[in-house]
């Protein structure tokens, strides 16, 4: 019996390539393929394709009961974005700028608790798997590995995907979901120098809330042509914003080699620097107008060899306060108690170095 | 009136030894006793048994013990507490299953965990948490760095990573995050909705951890050995309709000869060894008791179980 796939939308039965193909672990089968349980009015579970039930339709699959918990392709953002407060950034850079292991920064810094210098916190997501995958890559890296993460490829991806989480603020009472994208360099690239590639490549582009303009740090310093590809990525990224502006977090990636500081920075504080980059940022950041949100950050993911993330969550959670248009109140079923907390300690701050 | 407790935790997370250690308590000198003798026993029987040996439950024989009803009652603060209380143990590989396989993996078992008429418990043990923090380069960092994240080995007890703010590791609380999730959707929750029931959570083996750690108490343990679930908690649940304990269930590593030889020595059962540890309110001391079943209590009586 041939294989079929229960994700309605995915082209595989038709001939068409697997829609989750970018976000499958490597040799891992597609858990839409086949194996699908389908459940009979009873509430047994049958495995396998094409298992008759009274329940199936016609093309003998039932939809999810869950998420699939991978990166969310297209379709799912899309519905995704009709939710509740969601917010769309743009992770974008060239080729080996560091995008996806600023990802794992994020997620690996998320999961040690180290929001709780900022009022948000981890309320859930709908791509546990996604992150997991992509930080398990992180924590296997071996020294002579050139890539700390298997880098996003075009040849990979034949859609784009986004790592989602729901953040909460003020004890839960506001809630946000983030969607971070998850794309090749080689688009960004592309888009840089073709504006039709944004519509081909980059269809959400009209829907982003703001973006990472994520800039290999070493290598802006000593490649002027890089400096101009990067400044190219940022005149399109502007540009697709119109006439509305949306902020930018300039992130400087792998300052650990650099001898940078990871940390978010001021005018004032990036007197410090090394004056070839000051001015390479400076020259990167003088692109926007006075109207423009702008942040300059730097991170590093690696210390010593070793996977140990600073400074990659500040980004995402300026980002997200520079595009707060609306908090959705979340509904209480039980009773709050002002007074009391017996839920006890609450974590202190992160006392993380910060500028 | 049925009870309806759904226990939740992963692989060795202690929910078994709990299960057994507070049927035994509930025939001897604890505030929750058996009413009357259940018409099966067999279930409670398998996780009793090995017990009274002075040794673990058996996981593959625990998971196999199918629902445990049984009549008990609490003896309360003010008043007592009546009910039938019907428990399913299961085995925490269950967890990874469900977080691979999704559907395939969720029975209808889990459906009626998701539908607690007094909440959930939910068993952690902080000291085997993966709290892996990278590799082997990393790992000669930290002999010579005092400023870089310790790194710890599964089975390792994390001794100074979960107190402080440098370390990283990849989080071992993403299975149950995604259970979680999973029964939460189940009763189409919405994201920071929070549910009238009780969540107990349990920290197991509590006599593993340092010193130190135990004396900054189960929910600052809670959030820095798993401050992914911390948070998800933190952002979902009621506060007042949450309480963390610290749990010895067997006053010790029954696996050690000299744990077993001073209970033989002291004439000690398995379950007159429980230590149990709490804090009743954000800024209070740490409280603690030798009732095994007060997480029980706790969850049908609510506060005034702890006084």
């Amino acid at each position: 019996m041939s294989q079929r796939c229960a994700n309605g939308a995915c082209t595989w039965n038709d001939g068409g390539p697997c829609a989750r193909s970018a976000s499958l672990p490597p040799g891992d089968d597609c858990p839409d393929l086949g194996t699908a349980p389908i459940r009979t009015p009873a509430g047994a579970y049958e495995t396998g394709a094409g298992a008759g039930t009274p329940g199936e339709d016609s093309e003998g699959t039932t939809p999810h009961k869950f998420w699939m918990g991978t990166a969310l392709g297209i379709d799912e953002l899309a519905l995704t974005l009709w939710g509740p407060d969601p917010r769309l950034f743009l992770c974008a850079g060239s080729e080996n700028a560091g995008k996806t292991s600023l990802l794992v920064g994020i997620w690996i810094e998320l999961a040690n608790g180290r929001a709780a210098n900022s009022s948000w916190r981890f309320a859930g997501s709908r791509s546990l798997r996604g992150w997991t995958q992509i930080a398990d890559a992180a924590f296997s890296w071996k020294e002579e590995a050139s890539h700390i993460v298997p880098r996003t490829s075009i040849a990979d991806v034949r859609q784009p995907s986004f790592l989602h989480l729901h953040l909460s603020q003020d004890l839960g009472e506001t809630s946000t979901q983030v969607l971070l994208s998850d794309l090749p360099g080689e688009w960004f690239e592309r888009w840089s120098i073709r504006r039709d590639a944004g519509a081909e490549y980059l269809p959400l582009l009209p829907r982003v809330d703001g973006s990472l303009l994520v800039v290999d740090t070493p290598r802006l310093l000593k490649d002027d042509q890089y400096l101009d590809e990067c400044k190219l990525l940022r005149d399109r990224i502007r540009e697709s914003a119109g006439s509305g502006a949306r902020p930018v977090a300039l992130v400087l990636t792998k300052a650990d080699l650099v001898d940078l500081e990871a940390s978010v920075w001021t005018p004032a504080t990036m007197t410090q620097w090394n004056p070839r980059l000051l001015k390479r940022v400076r020259e990167l950041a003088d692109g926007f107008t006075k109207s423009e949100s702008i942040g300059i950050f730097s991170t590093s993911i690696l210390s010593v060899g070793g996977l140990a993330p600073r400074g990659t969550l500040a980004p995402l959670l300026w980002l997200i306060g520079a595009t707060i248009h609306q908090t959705v109140p979340n509904v209480s079923l039980a009773p709050r108690h002002s007074s009391g907390h017996p839920f006890g300690w609450v974590r202190e701050p992160f006392a993380g170095k910060t500028k | 009136m049925t009870t309806r407790l759904s226990l939740l935790g992963g692989r060795a997370s202690g929910k078994s030894t709990w299960l057994g250690c507070t049927w035994l308590a509930s025939r001897g000198a604890s505030r929750l006793q058996m009413v009357s003798l259940p018409n099966a026993i067999e279930p409670l029987k398998i996780l009793s048994a090995e017990l009274l040996q002075k040794r673990y439950p058996n996981r593959t024989n625990t998971s196999a013990a199918g629902l445990i009803r049984v009549p008990l009652r609490w003896k309360g603060d003010a008043s007592h507490f009546e009910f039938e209380l019907e428990v399913a143990d299961f085995d925490g590989e269950e967890l990874d299953a469900i977080f691979r396989l999704r559907e395939s993996a969720w029975t209808d078992a889990w459906d009626r965990r998701s539908q607690p008429s007094v909440g959930t418990l939910l068993f952690l043990r902080p000291s085997i948490a993966e709290r892996v923090s990278s590799n082997r380069l990393l790992a000669e960092r930290a002999s010579r760095d005092v400023d870089s994240p310790e790194v710890l080995f599964p089975g390792q007890t994390p001794a100074k990573a979960v107190i402080g703010p440098g370390g990283v590791s990849a989080p071992s609380e993403v299975t149950i995050v995604e259970t979680l999730q999973f029964m939460r959707h189940t009763r189409a929750f919405a994201v920071g909705q929070r549910p009238e029931e009780r969540l107990g959570v349990v920290l197991s083996c509590w006599d593993e951890l340092p010193i130190e750690l135990t004396q900054a108490g189960p929910d600052r343990v809670l959030a820095e050995a798993f401050p992914l679930l911390y948070d998800f908690i933190y952002t979902n649940h009621d506060a007042s309709r949450v309480q963390v304990f610290g749990l010895s269930a067997t006053g010790g590593d029954l696996k050690k000869e000299d744990v077993r030889q001073a209970m033989e020595d002291a004439d000690r059962a398995v379950a007159e060894s429980a230590q149990i540890v709490w804090r009743p309110a954000r800024g209070t001391a740490i409280a603690s008791s030798k009732e095994i079943a007060l997480p029980l209590g706790w969850m049908v009586e609510g506060d005034g179980a702890l006084k």
